[in-house]
């Protein structure tokens, strides 16, 4: 009964064939609309492109952390790998936090990527196992609060504002603009955003609400998807929502960014790359970080390369893969802490939202 | 004597006419099998043609990079090749030397029951709960770290069950009389089993190895969860080297913004059919073989 008659095997190939004419008419159909979606144009690659460097460097480099600073510690891998073709670098987006627990419980990476400043307990965890690790910001990561092209009334926002808009207190009882602000219209209030798992929550929380983990919970929408965001917001005039900046420029043509008042100045700031490297785009823009275990860095030749590289290089990547480069200086005070070996962090005395160049001149 | 209870087919049977109702049944009993069949074909459109056309040479020899165009599958190909190589190895004899236990060896008793239950059980448990016994078992446990070997031993965890429930079946569809037959002439147990039993349940045990593999190698979550990286820049050597899947990488193109990495990502998928049938076609090829030695 389990005899396999050739007439079966006949149905099998009939079925496979049937399928493959199925794949090469998608084919056929697909290289039709592949020049309606050309890739966008991205800027000439790094330096390094060029004769590749005889670098006599070998060894495995581990990377895990922020899926936020991955795309950069990403880049820099590209790049470090085309010039060191001896060492072996791998990168994981597994979260800042399962990055810190890799790194200081478990031991099994080198580098930690980290969308936030290390938590005492995290550290105290590192020296616990002997670990030390070298603190070095990398980038700015800046949110845009979005609305819908139709809204004409909020064009900017104050961070009280947006406290109304999107905090825990205004669960079931904000849900009209008008309620936001008197001079806004009657306007049923729909909020679009990221969930609870992403450090974009958390920093938005903590920069607004100045507390980690405060939101309302009552959502239109919450998801992980970007593009639902930019479309949810597009498609309702009361629309509101906030997402990582990278992504506001595939945007533009769905969603209005929103100015922010920033609180010390009391001026309206527009989200960019340019406001964002001032200064003045506060409290949405903040560093990120790699922390390089400073014990392994000193003995593996290759893993002080990649640090070096990470911050000659950096600068270019970053702004290739949509984040905003940090002024010139603190990459050069990074380099001092890898050539000095300085290690613990300074960022996380520093509450959210204080300017890079001022918490500079404050821990100097 | 009591009516039977009215029930929907009869019912239906009554009103239609035996002749009809048959029709209606084997009609619903297509469409059914028309719609897996459909699904399956819409997505092979769907992925294909979007992935196809970026399915290229450069794609397959190329690293992970931050743009679209340059971005290829090298370390995430080798990486899938390494870990299902291996853990092929690792599940297909101890899936099946535990089927042949179980099914000619074993007494039946609370102890062996007790096993099969665990077994079936198993079968059940979400991927993400092996990969998280990986990391406490191998990753820590035996120190073997974020290895391809680790991988291997969770897969090898995962799939076992559906092997081992697959090729009892197998081994259950040839009859008696064989066994008894070579006894009969003098043969051992073990002898039976291995040159006429197994011979025989050979297509069986194999489908089950092809059933296994497919989910072995779609698997991401009990990967990610035991520490596999997202992007590696090399191509791994050994079984101890750290190493990043196909499912992985297609599921960190997914996730980004640029639309090119959208293709990517069809293409990527595209080349994880391909790998999948490859492997598969071994053991269709095997299974043909298997099939057509038997006689009786």
């Amino acid at each position: 009964m389990n005899y396999l008659p050739l007439r079966r095997v006949f149905y099998v190939v009939l079925a496979m064939a049937v399928m493959a004419g199925v794949v090469v008419v998608g084919a056929c159909g697909g290289s039709d609309d592949a020049g309606e979606t050309p890739t966008p144009a991205t800027p000439a690659p790094a330096a390094t492109q060029g004769a590749p460097a005889a670098s006599a460097l070998s060894g495995t480099i581990a990377v895990a952390g922020s899926s936020t600073v991955f795309p950069i510690s990403e880049a820099v891998a590209e790049e470090f790998s085309k010039a060191n073709s001896g060492v072996r670098v791998n990168v994981a987006s597994t979260g800042t936090g399962a990055g810190g627990r890799a790194m200081c419980e478990e031991g099994t990476i080198d580098v930690w990527n980290a969308s936030r400043p290390a938590k005492e307990s995290e550290l105290e965890a590192c020296a616990g196992n002997g670990i030390e690790v070298i603190e070095l910001p990398v980038a700015f990561d800046a949110l845009s609060v979005i609305v819908s092209p139709e809204n004409d009334w909020a064009p900017c926002l104050t961070v009280e504002q947006l406290k109304t808009i999107f905090g825990p207190e205004s669960e079931g009882e904000v849900t009209n603009w008008n309620q936001v602000d008197s001079s806004f219209p009657d306007q049923r209030l729909r909020i679009y955003g990221p969930t609870t798992a992403s450090g974009t929550f958390d920093y938005f929380t903590e920069a607004i609400m100045g507390e980690g983990g405060a939101h309302r919970g009552d959502l239109d929408l919450a998801t992980e998807e970007d593009p639902l965001i930019a479309n949810g917001v597009n498609g309702t005039p009361g629309g509101v929502g906030y997402f990582g900046l990278a992504y506001l420029e595939q945007y533009r043509a769905l969603v209005q960014a929103v100015s922010v008042v920033n609180p010390a100045s009391g001026e309206c700031v527009a989200p960019g790359a340019e406001s964002v490297e001032s200064g003045t785009y506060l409290p949405l823009a903040r560093p990120i970080f790699i922390y390089v275990n400073k014990g392994e860095m000193e003995s593996r030749p290759e893993l002080r390369a990649f640090a070096d590289f990470y911050l000659n290089e950096g600068p270019t990547l970053v702004t290739e893969v949509g984040y905003v480069p940090l002024p010139a200086d603190v990459y050069d005070w990074g380099r001092d802490r890898v050539e000095n070996g300085e290690t613990g962090s300074i960022f996380n005395t520093i509450e959210a939202g204080t300017p890079i160049t001022e918490a500079l001149e404050r821990v100097n | 004597m009591n009516a039977p209870p009215p029930t929907l087919i009869g019912e239906i049977t009554a009103k239609l006419g035996k002749k009809w109702s048959s029709w209606l049944f084997a009609g619903l009993a297509i469409s059914a099998t028309g719609f897996g069949v459909l699904c399956l074909a819409v997505l092979l459109f769907v992925v294909a043609r979007d992935g196809l056309g970026g399915l290229d040479w450069n794609f397959i020899t190329s690293f992970p990079s931050r743009k679209p165009e340059d971005a290829g599958i090298l370390a995430a190909l080798m990486g899938t090749l390494w870990v299902m190589g291996l853990t092929c190895l690792f599940f297909v004899p101890v899936g099946v030397g535990a089927a042949i236990y179980l099914e000619e060896f074993a007494r039946r008793n609370w102890f062996t029951k007790l096993i099969e239950t665990n077994i079936s059980t198993l079968a059940g448990v979400p991927s993400v709960v092996y990969g998280l016994l990986g990391l406490a078992v191998f990753v820590f446990g035996m120190n073997l770290g974020s290895s391809i070997v680790a991988a291997a031993a969770t897969l090898t965890l995962l799939v076992l069950p559906i092997t081992i429930v697959a090729s009892r079946e197998g081994l259950r569809s040839v009859p008696p009389s064989m066994r008894e037959a070579a006894m009969a002439l003098g043969a051992t147990k073990w002898q039976a089993v291995w040159h006429q039993v197994l011979p025989a349940g050979m297509p069986a045990v194999l489908t089950g190895i092809i059933l296994a593999l497919g989910r072995a190698i779609g698997e991401t979550a009990p990967l990610i969860a035991m520490g596999a990286f997202t992007s590696v820049f090399f191509v791994p050597t050994s079984p101890t080297d750290t190493f990043t899947v196909l499912p992985i990488q297609i599921f960190s193109w997914v996730a980004r913004p640029l639309p090119g990495f959208q293709e990517n990502a069809a293409s990527g998928i595209v080349a994880l059919l391909i790998v999948l049938l490859l492997l598969n076609s071994v053991a269709v090829a095997l299974r043909y073989m298997y099939a057509r030695r038997r006689s009786w």
